[in-house]
Protein backbone atom coordinates (compact mmCIF):
# COMPACT_ATOMS: atom_id res chain seq x y z
CA UNK A 1 0.00 0.00 0.00
CA UNK A 2 1.57 3.36 -1.05
CA UNK A 3 1.67 6.28 1.47
CA UNK A 4 -0.84 8.19 -0.70
CA UNK A 5 -3.06 5.31 -0.50
CA UNK A 6 -3.37 4.82 2.97
CA UNK A 7 -3.36 9.50 3.17
CA UNK A 8 -6.62 8.86 1.09
CA UNK A 9 -8.05 6.44 3.46
CA UNK A 10 -7.54 8.88 6.34
CA UNK A 11 -9.13 11.43 4.37
CA UNK A 12 -12.33 9.86 3.48
CA UNK A 13 -12.31 8.74 7.50
CA UNK A 14 -12.07 12.05 8.70
CA UNK A 15 -14.12 14.20 6.04
CA UNK A 16 -17.35 13.63 8.21
CA UNK A 17 -15.61 13.79 11.51
CA UNK A 18 -13.85 17.36 10.84
CA UNK A 19 -17.50 18.79 9.30
CA UNK A 20 -19.05 17.90 13.55
CA UNK A 21 -20.32 21.51 14.47
CA UNK A 22 -19.27 22.58 17.44
CA UNK A 23 -21.65 23.26 20.11
CA UNK A 24 -22.25 27.25 21.42
CA UNK A 25 -19.74 28.51 23.40
CA UNK A 26 -22.01 28.71 26.20
CA UNK A 27 -21.29 24.77 26.93
CA UNK A 28 -17.93 25.69 27.07
CA UNK A 29 -18.47 27.98 29.75
CA UNK A 30 -20.61 25.77 31.76
CA UNK A 31 -17.85 23.31 31.41
CA UNK A 32 -15.79 26.20 33.20
CA UNK A 33 -18.11 26.37 36.00
CA UNK A 34 -17.81 22.52 36.31
CA UNK A 35 -14.28 22.56 36.65
CA UNK A 36 -13.92 25.20 38.74
CA UNK A 37 -15.52 23.05 41.20
CA UNK A 38 -13.18 20.30 40.87
CA UNK A 39 -10.61 22.91 41.08
CA UNK A 40 -11.73 23.92 44.54
CA UNK A 41 -12.38 20.39 45.58
CA UNK A 42 -8.63 19.93 44.58
CA UNK A 43 -7.55 23.56 46.79
CA UNK A 44 -9.59 22.36 49.55
CA UNK A 45 -6.56 20.07 50.16
CA UNK A 46 -4.05 22.39 49.54
CA UNK A 47 -5.82 24.38 52.28
CA UNK A 48 -4.98 20.89 54.05
CA UNK A 49 -1.76 20.86 53.41
CA UNK A 50 -1.29 24.65 54.48
CA UNK A 51 -3.33 24.22 57.72
CA UNK A 52 -1.65 21.00 59.15
CA UNK A 53 1.99 22.42 57.84
CA UNK A 54 1.29 25.65 59.46
CA UNK A 55 0.35 23.89 63.21
CA UNK A 56 3.01 21.66 62.77
CA UNK A 57 5.63 24.71 62.73
CA UNK A 58 4.00 25.09 65.81
CA UNK A 59 3.82 22.52 67.46
CA UNK A 60 7.98 21.74 66.93
CA UNK A 61 8.15 25.44 67.66
CA UNK A 62 9.63 26.71 64.53
CA UNK A 63 6.76 29.89 64.86
CA UNK A 64 6.38 31.69 68.04
CA UNK A 65 6.21 28.77 70.84
CA UNK A 66 9.28 29.06 72.50
CA UNK A 67 10.49 25.84 72.92
CA UNK A 68 13.17 24.63 70.32
CA UNK A 69 12.71 23.56 66.99
CA UNK A 70 13.47 20.09 66.17
CA UNK A 71 16.16 19.17 63.13
CA UNK A 72 15.86 20.54 59.83
CA UNK A 73 15.09 18.09 57.54
CA UNK A 74 17.58 17.75 54.00
CA UNK A 75 15.20 16.87 51.20
CA UNK A 76 17.49 14.06 49.36
CA UNK A 77 19.27 16.05 46.28
CA UNK A 78 17.92 19.30 47.57
CA UNK A 79 19.76 22.00 47.87
CA UNK A 80 17.23 23.97 50.52
CA UNK A 81 16.30 22.69 53.92
CA UNK A 82 12.36 21.92 54.73
CA UNK A 83 11.21 23.16 57.71
CA UNK A 84 11.88 21.56 60.75
CA UNK A 85 9.02 19.30 61.86
CA UNK A 86 7.88 16.37 59.26
CA UNK A 87 5.22 17.53 56.81
CA UNK A 88 2.63 14.83 55.45
CA UNK A 89 0.85 14.42 52.72
CA UNK A 90 -2.22 12.36 51.98
CA UNK A 91 -1.89 10.86 48.21
CA UNK A 92 -4.85 8.90 46.64
CA UNK A 93 -3.84 6.44 44.35
CA UNK A 94 -6.03 7.90 41.91
CA UNK A 95 -9.48 9.40 40.97
CA UNK A 96 -12.46 7.62 41.17
CA UNK A 97 -16.28 8.01 39.92
CA UNK A 98 -18.73 8.52 42.11
CA UNK A 99 -21.43 8.37 39.47
CA UNK A 100 -21.33 6.95 36.28
CA UNK A 101 -18.50 3.90 35.37
CA UNK A 102 -17.10 3.38 39.08
CA UNK A 103 -13.57 1.99 38.71
CA UNK A 104 -12.39 -0.23 41.33
CA UNK A 105 -11.17 0.93 45.46
CA UNK A 106 -7.86 2.46 45.29
CA UNK A 107 -5.48 2.30 48.10
CA UNK A 108 -4.40 5.68 49.65
CA UNK A 109 -0.66 6.40 50.43
CA UNK A 110 0.23 9.07 53.86
CA UNK A 111 3.74 10.45 52.85
CA UNK A 112 6.52 12.37 53.87
CA UNK A 113 5.60 15.69 51.87
CA UNK A 114 9.43 16.71 52.14
CA UNK A 115 11.20 13.29 51.15
CA UNK A 116 7.78 11.17 49.41
CA UNK A 117 8.95 8.24 51.55
CA UNK A 118 5.64 6.22 52.06
CA UNK A 119 4.60 5.99 55.84
CA UNK A 120 1.30 3.77 55.35
CA UNK A 121 -0.82 2.20 52.75
CA UNK A 122 -4.41 2.98 53.75
CA UNK A 123 -7.58 1.39 52.32
CA UNK A 124 -10.72 2.80 52.73
CA UNK A 125 -12.77 1.95 55.92
CA UNK A 126 -15.90 0.75 53.69
CA UNK A 127 -14.79 -1.91 51.11
CA UNK A 128 -15.28 -1.24 47.31
CA UNK A 129 -14.88 2.57 47.33
CA UNK A 130 -11.84 4.91 47.73
CA UNK A 131 -11.26 7.99 49.73
CA UNK A 132 -13.14 10.96 47.61
CA UNK A 133 -11.97 13.70 50.12
CA UNK A 134 -9.21 14.84 52.43
CA UNK A 135 -7.98 17.37 55.13
CA UNK A 136 -5.63 17.61 57.71
CA UNK A 137 -5.83 19.28 60.96
CA UNK A 138 -3.04 21.50 61.97
CA UNK A 139 -1.10 20.59 64.56
CA UNK A 140 -2.51 17.40 65.41
CA UNK A 141 -1.15 15.71 62.95
CA UNK A 142 -4.11 14.31 61.78
CA UNK A 143 -5.86 13.47 58.69
CA UNK A 144 -9.64 13.00 58.21
CA UNK A 145 -10.52 11.30 54.94
CA UNK A 146 -13.87 10.82 53.30
CA UNK A 147 -15.26 8.27 51.51
CA UNK A 148 -19.06 7.77 49.78
CA UNK A 149 -20.88 4.45 48.72
CA UNK A 150 -22.30 3.89 45.71
CA UNK A 151 -25.45 4.92 47.75
CA UNK A 152 -24.58 8.02 48.37
CA UNK A 153 -23.70 7.02 51.67
CA UNK A 154 -20.90 9.58 53.49
CA UNK A 155 -18.28 8.16 56.28
CA UNK A 156 -15.73 9.65 57.76
CA UNK A 157 -12.62 7.95 58.94
CA UNK A 158 -9.36 9.64 60.30
CA UNK A 159 -5.74 9.04 61.11
CA UNK A 160 -3.38 10.51 63.46
CA UNK A 161 0.33 10.49 63.18
CA UNK A 162 2.47 10.18 67.11
CA UNK A 163 5.09 12.00 68.34
CA UNK A 164 7.55 9.30 66.72
CA UNK A 165 6.07 10.25 63.29
CA UNK A 166 4.18 6.95 62.96
CA UNK A 167 0.67 6.55 61.83
CA UNK A 168 -1.80 4.98 64.18
CA UNK A 169 -4.74 2.79 62.65
CA UNK A 170 -7.30 4.34 60.71
CA UNK A 171 -10.79 4.69 62.54
CA UNK A 172 -14.48 5.15 61.39
CA UNK A 173 -15.34 8.76 63.09
CA UNK A 174 -18.78 10.61 62.84
CA UNK A 175 -21.75 7.85 62.03
CA UNK A 176 -22.34 6.85 58.74
CA UNK A 177 -24.36 10.19 56.99
CA UNK A 178 -27.04 10.03 54.21
CA UNK A 179 -26.45 11.93 51.66
CA UNK A 180 -28.99 13.01 49.16
CA UNK A 181 -28.42 11.43 45.61
CA UNK A 182 -26.51 13.02 43.38
CA UNK A 183 -24.26 14.59 46.27
CA UNK A 184 -21.05 14.59 46.46
CA UNK A 185 -18.13 15.94 48.90
CA UNK A 186 -16.32 18.59 47.34
CA UNK A 187 -14.38 20.08 49.97
CA UNK A 188 -13.43 19.13 53.38
CA UNK A 189 -11.82 21.06 56.71
CA UNK A 190 -10.64 20.04 60.38
CA UNK A 191 -9.78 22.68 63.00
CA UNK A 192 -6.71 22.70 64.63
CA UNK A 193 -7.81 20.87 67.98
CA UNK A 194 -9.69 18.64 65.50
CA UNK A 195 -12.84 19.23 67.26
CA UNK A 196 -14.97 20.21 64.09
CA UNK A 197 -15.41 18.71 61.07
CA UNK A 198 -16.74 20.84 58.02
CA UNK A 199 -17.20 19.90 54.47
CA UNK A 200 -19.21 21.26 51.35
CA UNK A 201 -21.26 19.23 49.09
CA UNK A 202 -22.05 19.92 45.75
CA UNK A 203 -24.57 18.57 42.65
CA UNK A 204 -22.64 16.04 40.60
CA UNK A 205 -22.32 13.96 37.32
CA UNK A 206 -20.52 11.58 35.52
CA UNK A 207 -17.80 14.27 35.27
CA UNK A 208 -18.05 15.44 39.06
CA UNK A 209 -19.04 18.12 40.63
CA UNK A 210 -21.56 20.25 38.94
CA UNK A 211 -22.62 22.83 41.07
CA UNK A 212 -24.57 25.61 41.12
CA UNK A 213 -26.20 24.18 44.54
CA UNK A 214 -24.78 22.20 47.04
CA UNK A 215 -24.40 22.70 50.96
CA UNK A 216 -22.25 23.38 53.74
CA UNK A 217 -22.18 21.35 56.95
CA UNK A 218 -20.23 20.96 60.28
CA UNK A 219 -20.39 18.59 62.90
CA UNK A 220 -18.20 18.34 65.92
CA UNK A 221 -16.32 15.25 66.05
CA UNK A 222 -15.83 14.56 69.31
CA UNK A 223 -20.05 14.46 70.20
CA UNK A 224 -20.44 13.19 66.03
CA UNK A 225 -23.53 16.41 66.79
CA UNK A 226 -24.35 18.35 63.87
CA UNK A 227 -23.46 22.02 64.12
CA UNK A 228 -25.04 23.41 61.17
CA UNK A 229 -26.11 22.64 57.89
CA UNK A 230 -26.80 25.34 55.54
CA UNK A 231 -27.66 25.63 51.32
CA UNK A 232 -24.92 27.38 49.08
CA UNK A 233 -25.04 28.48 45.59
CA UNK A 234 -21.96 28.79 43.88
CA UNK A 235 -20.74 29.14 39.83
CA UNK A 236 -17.04 29.29 40.43
CA UNK A 237 -16.70 27.18 43.52
CA UNK A 238 -16.97 27.23 47.24
CA UNK A 239 -14.04 26.02 49.54
CA UNK A 240 -13.52 26.39 53.78
CA UNK A 241 -11.13 26.32 56.32
CA UNK A 242 -10.39 26.89 59.33
CA UNK A 243 -8.58 30.45 60.73
CA UNK A 244 -6.70 30.28 63.74
CA UNK A 245 -6.55 27.58 66.38
CA UNK A 246 -10.44 27.59 67.41
CA UNK A 247 -13.61 27.50 65.63
CA UNK A 248 -13.75 30.19 63.04
CA UNK A 249 -14.74 28.83 59.99
CA UNK A 250 -13.95 31.03 56.76
CA UNK A 251 -16.03 30.18 54.25
CA UNK A 252 -15.35 31.31 50.22
CA UNK A 253 -18.36 31.16 47.62
CA UNK A 254 -17.56 32.01 44.39
CA UNK A 255 -19.82 32.91 41.95
CA UNK A 256 -19.45 34.32 38.48
CA UNK A 257 -20.42 37.72 39.97
CA UNK A 258 -18.66 38.21 42.81
CA UNK A 259 -16.55 36.40 45.61
CA UNK A 260 -18.01 36.19 48.82
CA UNK A 261 -15.99 35.11 52.07
CA UNK A 262 -17.75 34.51 55.11
CA UNK A 263 -16.66 33.86 58.53
CA UNK A 264 -18.76 31.31 61.23
CA UNK A 265 -18.45 30.83 64.64
CA UNK A 266 -18.93 27.02 65.25
CA UNK A 267 -18.51 27.17 68.92
CA UNK A 268 -22.14 26.05 69.32
CA UNK A 269 -24.64 24.45 66.78
CA UNK A 270 -27.44 26.47 64.93
CA UNK A 271 -30.94 25.64 63.89
CA UNK A 272 -31.88 23.94 61.28
CA UNK A 273 -33.07 26.14 58.39
CA UNK A 274 -31.16 28.88 59.49
CA UNK A 275 -29.28 30.92 56.65
CA UNK A 276 -25.48 31.29 56.43
CA UNK A 277 -25.46 35.09 55.85
CA UNK A 278 -27.46 35.35 58.86
CA UNK A 279 -25.10 32.72 60.63
CA UNK A 280 -21.78 34.78 59.83
CA UNK A 281 -20.16 37.67 59.21
CA UNK A 282 -18.06 39.12 56.07
CA UNK A 283 -14.53 38.37 56.38
CA UNK A 284 -11.95 40.70 54.48
CA UNK A 285 -12.35 44.28 52.55
CA UNK A 286 -15.37 43.39 51.13
CA UNK A 287 -13.28 43.19 48.19
CA UNK A 288 -14.12 40.92 45.21
CA UNK A 289 -12.74 37.48 46.49
CA UNK A 290 -14.05 35.55 43.52
CA UNK A 291 -10.67 34.24 42.47
CA UNK A 292 -10.14 32.76 46.08
CA UNK A 293 -13.24 29.87 46.25
CA UNK A 294 -10.19 28.46 43.84
CA UNK A 295 -7.54 29.74 46.48
CA UNK A 296 -6.87 29.81 50.20
CA UNK A 297 -5.55 31.86 52.91
CA UNK A 298 -2.74 31.94 55.45
CA UNK A 299 -3.68 30.04 58.97
CA UNK A 300 -4.11 33.67 60.68
CA UNK A 301 -6.32 35.24 57.75
CA UNK A 302 -3.86 38.23 57.29
CA UNK A 303 -3.00 36.72 53.23
CA UNK A 304 -5.36 35.57 50.53
CA UNK A 305 -3.28 33.25 47.55
CA UNK A 306 -4.45 32.26 44.31
CA UNK A 307 -3.04 31.83 40.96
CA UNK A 308 -3.35 34.06 37.95
CA UNK A 309 -1.18 35.76 35.22
CA UNK A 310 -0.55 37.15 31.99
CA UNK A 311 0.58 34.71 29.24
CA UNK A 312 3.36 32.46 29.49
CA UNK A 313 3.47 32.45 33.07
CA UNK A 314 1.41 31.96 36.54
CA UNK A 315 1.78 33.97 39.08
CA UNK A 316 1.47 33.23 42.58
CA UNK A 317 -1.26 36.62 43.68
CA UNK A 318 -1.19 37.71 47.46
CA UNK A 319 -4.01 39.76 48.64
CA UNK A 320 -4.38 41.18 51.84
CA UNK A 321 -7.87 40.25 53.48
CA UNK A 322 -7.52 43.47 55.24
CA UNK A 323 -7.48 46.22 52.28
CA UNK A 324 -8.67 43.48 49.43
CA UNK A 325 -5.10 45.02 47.38
CA UNK A 326 -2.55 42.89 45.94
CA UNK A 327 0.24 42.96 48.09
CA UNK A 328 2.88 41.02 45.61
CA UNK A 329 2.89 38.71 42.46
CA UNK A 330 5.70 36.15 42.66
CA UNK A 331 5.85 34.09 39.49
CA UNK A 332 5.96 30.62 40.16
CA UNK A 333 6.45 28.71 36.86
CA UNK A 334 4.84 28.54 33.00
CA UNK A 335 1.89 28.56 31.68
CA UNK A 336 2.03 25.27 30.43
CA UNK A 337 2.27 23.47 33.54
CA UNK A 338 -1.13 23.99 34.60
CA UNK A 339 -2.27 21.58 32.31
CA UNK A 340 0.66 18.94 32.64
CA UNK A 341 0.75 15.89 34.76
CA UNK A 342 2.39 17.98 38.32
CA UNK A 343 0.41 20.15 40.47
CA UNK A 344 0.51 24.09 39.98
CA UNK A 345 0.17 25.99 43.05
CA UNK A 346 0.72 26.49 46.56
CA UNK A 347 2.18 23.65 48.48
CA UNK A 348 2.62 24.88 52.27
CA UNK A 349 3.01 28.26 53.81
CA UNK A 350 3.81 29.24 57.04
CA UNK A 351 1.11 30.75 59.39
CA UNK A 352 1.65 33.84 58.25
CA UNK A 353 2.11 33.61 54.54
CA UNK A 354 5.57 35.02 54.81
CA UNK A 355 7.09 31.93 53.89
CA UNK A 356 6.04 29.60 51.28
CA UNK A 357 6.80 26.18 49.39
CA UNK A 358 5.70 26.42 45.69
CA UNK A 359 5.10 24.08 42.85
CA UNK A 360 4.18 24.73 39.12
CA UNK A 361 4.88 21.67 36.54
CA UNK A 362 8.45 20.55 37.73
CA UNK A 363 9.85 23.85 38.81
CA UNK A 364 9.71 24.27 42.99
CA UNK A 365 10.41 27.36 44.96
CA UNK A 366 10.79 28.30 48.67
CA UNK A 367 9.94 32.21 48.67
CA UNK A 368 10.87 34.02 51.80
CA UNK A 369 9.16 37.68 52.29
CA UNK A 370 8.89 37.62 48.23
CA UNK A 371 12.15 36.65 46.98
CA UNK A 372 11.91 33.43 45.45
CA UNK A 373 14.58 30.91 45.60
CA UNK A 374 14.46 27.45 43.31
CA UNK A 375 14.40 24.59 45.58
CA UNK A 376 14.19 20.44 44.70
CA UNK A 377 12.05 18.46 47.09
CA UNK A 378 12.67 14.50 46.65
CA UNK A 379 9.46 14.43 44.80
CA UNK A 380 6.65 16.01 42.65
CA UNK A 381 3.35 16.39 44.10
CA UNK A 382 0.98 15.12 40.78
CA UNK A 383 -2.22 16.56 39.31
CA UNK A 384 -5.08 14.66 37.80
CA UNK A 385 -5.89 16.09 34.07
CA UNK A 386 -8.35 13.03 33.65
CA UNK A 387 -11.70 14.55 32.13
CA UNK A 388 -14.49 12.53 33.98
CA UNK A 389 -12.68 11.82 37.14
CA UNK A 390 -14.53 12.97 39.79
CA UNK A 391 -13.88 14.11 43.06
CA UNK A 392 -10.46 13.13 44.72
CA UNK A 393 -7.77 14.26 46.76
CA UNK A 394 -4.23 13.92 46.31
CA UNK B 1 -13.05 41.76 25.77
CA UNK B 2 -15.68 41.57 23.16
CA UNK B 3 -12.95 41.53 20.76
CA UNK B 4 -11.16 38.32 22.51
CA UNK B 5 -14.48 36.67 22.39
CA UNK B 6 -14.60 36.99 18.57
CA UNK B 7 -11.05 35.89 18.15
CA UNK B 8 -12.10 32.60 20.49
CA UNK B 9 -15.27 31.65 18.72
CA UNK B 10 -13.48 32.33 15.26
CA UNK B 11 -10.53 30.10 16.40
CA UNK B 12 -12.86 27.41 17.94
CA UNK B 13 -15.55 27.28 15.26
CA UNK B 14 -12.73 26.60 12.38
CA UNK B 15 -10.53 23.98 14.15
CA UNK B 16 -13.63 22.00 16.59
CA UNK B 17 -13.90 19.49 13.59
CA UNK B 18 -10.23 18.95 12.83
CA UNK B 19 -9.65 18.23 16.82
CA UNK B 20 -12.85 15.74 17.02
CA UNK B 21 -11.44 13.89 14.30
CA UNK B 22 -8.16 13.86 15.99
CA UNK B 23 -9.40 12.79 19.16
CA UNK B 24 -12.00 10.17 17.40
CA UNK B 25 -8.48 8.31 15.50
CA UNK B 26 -7.23 8.11 19.32
CA UNK B 27 -10.49 7.07 21.53
CA UNK B 28 -12.52 5.18 18.64
CA UNK B 29 -15.76 6.77 20.16
CA UNK B 30 -17.02 9.88 18.09
CA UNK B 31 -19.07 10.28 21.22
CA UNK B 32 -16.07 10.20 23.70
CA UNK B 33 -14.02 12.48 20.90
CA UNK B 34 -16.23 15.40 20.73
CA UNK B 35 -16.61 15.16 24.70
CA UNK B 36 -12.50 15.31 25.24
CA UNK B 37 -13.03 18.24 22.25
CA UNK B 38 -15.16 20.38 24.65
CA UNK B 39 -12.75 19.85 27.47
CA UNK B 40 -10.02 21.07 26.11
CA UNK B 41 -11.77 23.86 24.34
CA UNK B 42 -12.93 25.00 27.84
CA UNK B 43 -9.38 25.01 29.23
CA UNK B 44 -8.64 26.87 26.44
CA UNK B 45 -11.28 29.06 27.18
CA UNK B 46 -10.80 29.53 30.60
CA UNK B 47 -6.86 30.62 29.58
CA UNK B 48 -7.70 32.70 26.62
CA UNK B 49 -5.86 35.65 27.64
CA UNK B 50 -2.90 33.87 27.92
CA UNK B 51 -3.34 31.61 24.67
CA UNK B 52 -4.22 34.29 22.31
CA UNK B 53 -0.94 35.79 22.37
CA UNK B 54 0.57 32.08 21.09
CA UNK B 55 1.32 32.19 17.68
CA UNK B 56 -0.22 28.61 16.69
CA UNK B 57 -3.45 28.30 19.59
CA UNK B 58 -4.93 25.59 18.05
CA UNK B 59 -1.36 23.60 18.81
CA UNK B 60 -1.88 23.63 22.35
CA UNK B 61 -5.92 22.51 22.29
CA UNK B 62 -4.37 19.72 20.28
CA UNK B 63 -1.75 18.83 23.10
CA UNK B 64 -4.37 18.81 25.57
CA UNK B 65 -6.96 17.38 24.14
CA UNK B 66 -4.91 14.22 23.41
CA UNK B 67 -3.28 14.04 26.57
CA UNK B 68 -7.15 14.02 27.62
CA UNK B 69 -7.79 11.00 25.41
CA UNK B 70 -4.90 9.12 26.34
CA UNK B 71 -5.37 9.48 30.03
CA UNK B 72 -8.63 8.60 29.28
CA UNK B 73 -7.64 5.45 27.46
CA UNK B 74 -5.03 4.48 30.05
CA UNK B 75 -7.59 4.72 33.17
CA UNK B 76 -10.54 2.96 31.31
CA UNK B 77 -8.06 0.21 30.91
CA UNK B 78 -7.10 0.15 34.73
CA UNK B 79 -10.42 0.26 35.64
CA UNK B 80 -11.19 -2.61 32.81
CA UNK B 81 -10.24 -5.61 34.44
CA UNK B 82 -11.75 -4.65 37.85
CA UNK B 83 -15.32 -3.85 36.25
CA UNK B 84 -15.20 -7.00 33.58
CA UNK B 85 -18.82 -7.84 34.81
CA UNK B 86 -20.19 -4.09 35.01
CA UNK B 87 -18.49 -3.31 31.39
CA UNK B 88 -19.79 -6.37 29.83
CA UNK B 89 -23.09 -5.02 30.65
CA UNK B 90 -22.79 -1.92 29.21
CA UNK B 91 -21.02 -2.62 25.95
CA UNK B 92 -23.64 -2.10 23.05
CA UNK B 93 -24.51 -5.08 21.07
CA UNK B 94 -23.61 -3.38 17.80
CA UNK B 95 -22.32 0.03 16.61
CA UNK B 96 -24.37 2.71 17.69
CA UNK B 97 -25.75 5.17 14.52
CA UNK B 98 -22.50 8.15 15.97
CA UNK B 99 -20.20 5.74 17.39
CA UNK B 100 -19.32 3.46 14.46
CA UNK B 101 -15.43 4.46 13.99
CA UNK B 102 -14.16 1.55 15.69
CA UNK B 103 -15.95 -1.14 13.16
CA UNK B 104 -14.55 0.35 10.00
CA UNK B 105 -11.91 -1.22 8.51
CA UNK B 106 -9.11 1.50 9.51
CA UNK B 107 -11.01 2.54 12.65
CA UNK B 108 -10.35 -1.14 13.73
CA UNK B 109 -6.66 -1.36 12.55
CA UNK B 110 -6.26 1.87 14.44
CA UNK B 111 -7.65 0.57 17.67
CA UNK B 112 -5.24 -2.16 17.56
CA UNK B 113 -2.02 0.28 17.97
CA UNK B 114 -0.21 0.66 20.49
CA UNK B 115 -1.26 4.09 21.70
CA UNK B 116 2.40 5.98 21.05
CA UNK B 117 2.25 4.96 17.91
CA UNK B 118 -1.15 5.53 16.79
CA UNK B 119 -0.76 8.62 18.64
CA UNK B 120 2.06 9.77 15.95
CA UNK B 121 0.41 7.82 13.23
CA UNK B 122 -2.81 10.42 14.19
CA UNK B 123 -1.09 13.79 14.31
CA UNK B 124 1.13 12.42 11.17
CA UNK B 125 -2.08 11.20 8.56
CA UNK B 126 -5.05 12.88 10.13
CA UNK B 127 -3.72 16.49 11.58
CA UNK B 128 -1.61 16.52 8.81
CA UNK B 129 1.54 17.27 10.74
CA UNK B 130 5.43 16.57 9.19
CA UNK B 131 7.49 14.86 10.97
CA UNK B 132 9.68 17.45 12.85
CA UNK B 133 6.55 19.17 13.87
CA UNK B 134 5.70 16.10 15.70
CA UNK B 135 8.52 15.78 17.42
CA UNK B 136 8.19 19.09 19.23
CA UNK B 137 4.89 18.97 19.63
CA UNK B 138 5.53 15.42 21.69
CA UNK B 139 8.78 16.41 23.20
CA UNK B 140 9.86 13.26 21.09
CA UNK B 141 13.90 12.70 18.70
CA UNK B 142 12.78 13.26 15.19
CA UNK B 143 14.45 9.33 14.79
CA UNK B 144 11.92 8.09 17.44
CA UNK B 145 9.05 9.69 15.67
CA UNK B 146 9.94 7.84 12.30
CA UNK B 147 10.42 4.74 13.79
CA UNK B 148 7.17 4.72 15.67
CA UNK B 149 5.85 6.09 12.27
CA UNK B 150 7.19 3.43 10.35
CA UNK B 151 5.89 0.50 13.00
CA UNK B 152 2.46 1.95 13.15
CA UNK B 153 2.45 2.44 8.59
CA UNK B 154 3.75 -1.41 8.90
CA UNK B 155 0.78 -2.46 11.37
CA UNK B 156 -1.93 -0.46 9.10
CA UNK B 157 -1.20 -1.76 5.41
CA UNK B 158 -0.90 -5.16 7.23
CA UNK B 159 -4.51 -5.17 8.64
CA UNK B 160 -5.75 -3.29 6.01
CA UNK B 161 -4.46 -5.56 3.30
CA UNK B 162 -5.19 -8.74 4.94
CA UNK B 163 -8.89 -7.40 5.06
CA UNK B 164 -9.39 -6.53 1.95
CA UNK B 165 -7.71 -10.03 0.94
CA UNK B 166 -10.18 -11.43 3.10
CA UNK B 167 -13.27 -9.73 1.50
CA UNK B 168 -12.24 -10.48 -1.79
Amino acid sequence: MQDYELRDQFEQWAEPLRATRAPAVAALRSRIRRRAARTAAATGFAVAVVGLMAGLLVAVGWVGSGKPGGPALQAQGSAYPAPPGQPYVFVNSSATFINGWPGPATPAELKNAATGKVLKVLWPVHRGVSFSAAAAAAGDRLFVLAQQDSDGTLSFAEIRIGASGKPGALRQVLPDLPAPPGMEVVNMAVNAPATRLSFTTAASNSYGPSGPSGSLVVYNLQTGTLIGSWPVAFDVGASSQFLGYGNNLLASIGTLERGRNLLVDTTTAFPPGSSLLADSRPFGAGADFANLAAGAFSQDGNIGMYEGGPAGRVLLVEVSAASGKVVRNIPIGPSSAVNGPYFCGVLWASANGHELWTQCGTRQLAIVGGHATQIRLAWLLPTNTTSGASVFAW
Amino acid sequence: VRHDDQFFEEFYFASYGRTVALVAAITGSRHEAEDVAQEAYARALARWSRLRGYDLPEAWVRKVALRIAIDSRRRLRRNLAATVRLAAQRLPAGPEPADDLKYTPLGVALLGLPLPEREVIVLHYVADLPVHVIARESGLPVGTVKTRLAAGRRHLERCLTSRSEGVA
